[in-house]
């Protein structure tokens, strides 16, 4: 995907290009990239031929990450709405859980990466997966335990215990 | 300041780069008793966000976590009322034995935006004093007790105290069971229907509730969109019933 399309084969919807901090271009579904409230804001005031967006806090390996998530939400909603409307049943919803448990589950780095991503381009359901699953992993640890697996210097000897 | 250590090559990680909203967010999301116990333990900056308010908004207690914190509870508790600023609006107990009484009379006795308070495992000392304090909590929405102890009047009382209450579940009174006679379930549903007009949800699971209950609910809370009962030995009329399916969205039968 980090590789430019073929200019030749025309695009079947309505694409936005985003470009990664690294300077590579993704096009991708206008939808898709509505995923982020803050291309969702400036959408409207951009010229229908300039739809290119300079993502400059974003690196190419995280905004893959970021636009396979933003793909798999936008088609799941629509067969989520799809399956409602005929009113058959569907797991849809359960699956979608079991995916983004799945995308989530990634080493600190990537999480934290993630985690900076969707808070810059407000992706408010990729910010609150990934914000739980932080949660998820200081939970239970021991102030030791989380300094090595956050990578954090203590700079103070302090008793957590100790009042104010 | 506190630095990071020397990572694996081509890390630039940093996590205490994070914006101050996303830590706080991801604080709250642990709640108060992981946030002392080590979030705030592992550097002086996250120490300085474990300061905000906002984590300690939400007082909840899971079971596993009694298990893990239990002796340190009640300094813990303390702290975190102290340090939420007044802006405890949410407070869940479930499923242990430790006398609180004292906690939310800490709580009640300073002006507080308690909306929502869940608990489990009452006793019949402890029950004189909860009335005391959740009288004390003039914003309450929602109350949840399972094993309660309150007679009829106690119940009005709350009703009065708290006319905000939107949301009630009350389930096994033990007054029903040991208290003196008459304390059935009908009594329960009298003092909601005199004093909880505003009622919108209501979870009554108590023995002994007739016909004349269910009546008193109907007609004393208008404005419900659930209610859930149980049933006993005494099957409600299929008139009532109606008049509860044409009225409240809602309706459960136990």
């Amino acid at each position: 995907m980090k590789d430019s399309f073929n200019p030749s084969i025309e695009p079947p919807k309505k694409t936005v290009t985003l470009v990664s901090s690294d300077g590579y271009d993704f096009e991708v579904e206008e939808e898709v990239a509505l995923e982020s409230q803050v291309i969702k804001d400036g959408f409207e005031d951009k010229a229908v031929d300039d739809r290119e967006y300079l993502l400059f806090n974003v690196h190419s390996d995280t905004l893959e990450l970021i636009i396979k998530y933003c793909e798999k939400h936008v088609s799941s909603r629509k067969s989520i709405s799809a399956a409602a409307a005929s009113s058959s049943s569907s797991n849809g919803e359960e699956a979608l859980k079991e995916w983004d448990e799945h995308f989530i589950s990634v080493d600190t780095n990537t999480l934290y990466d993630i985690l900076m991503a969707a808070d810059y381009l407000n992706i408010k359901s990729l910010l609150d997966l990934a914000i739980q699953k932080v949660a998820d992993t200081i939970h239970g640890r021991s102030p030791e335990q989380i300094r090595k697996k956050f990578n954090i210097e203590n700079d103070s000897i302090i008793d957590p215990w100790a009042s104010e | 300041m506190t630095k990071m250590l020397a990572a694996s090559e081509g890390v630039t990680t940093n996590w205490l780069d994070l914006p101050e909203d996303v830590m706080i967010t991801i604080f709250m999301k642990l709640g108060p008793f992981e946030v002392f116990y080590s979030a705030q333990g592992v550097c002086s900056s996250w120490r300085n966000l474990a300061k905000e308010p906002r984590i300690f908004r939400s007082i909840v207690i899971s079971r596993r976590q009694w298990s893990r914190f239990g002796k340190y509870y009640p300094n813990l508790a303390k702290q975190a009322v102290d340090r939420s600023c007044g802006e405890v609006a949410e407070i869940s107990f479930v499923g242990w034995d430790w006398d609180c009484c004292w906690f939310l009379q800490y709580i009640a006795d300073q002006p507080n935006m308690v909306k929502r308070l869940r608990m489990e495992h009452w006793s019949k000392t402890s029950d004189v004093l909860l009335i005391k304090y959740v009288t004390k909590f003039p914003l309450l929405e929602e109350l949840e007790l399972k094993r309660y102890y309150f007679s009829r009047e106690e119940i009005k009382e709350l009703g009065r105290c708290c006319p905000k209450l939107k949301y009630l579940r009350l389930e096994e009174n033990l007054a029903s069971l040991f208290g003196e006679a008459k304390c059935t379930g009908d009594e329960d549903a009298f003092a909601i229907a005199e004093s909880m007009p505003q009622l919108r949800h209501l979870t009554l699971l108590v023995n002994c509730l007739s016909n004349d209950g269910l009546r008193a609910i109907i007609d004393g809370c208008p404005y419900l969109e659930y209610l859930e009962l149980r049933q006993w030995h005494i099957k409600f009329e299929v008139e009532l019933i109606e008049k509860c399916v044409s009225r409240i969205r809602d309706v459960r039968l136990r």
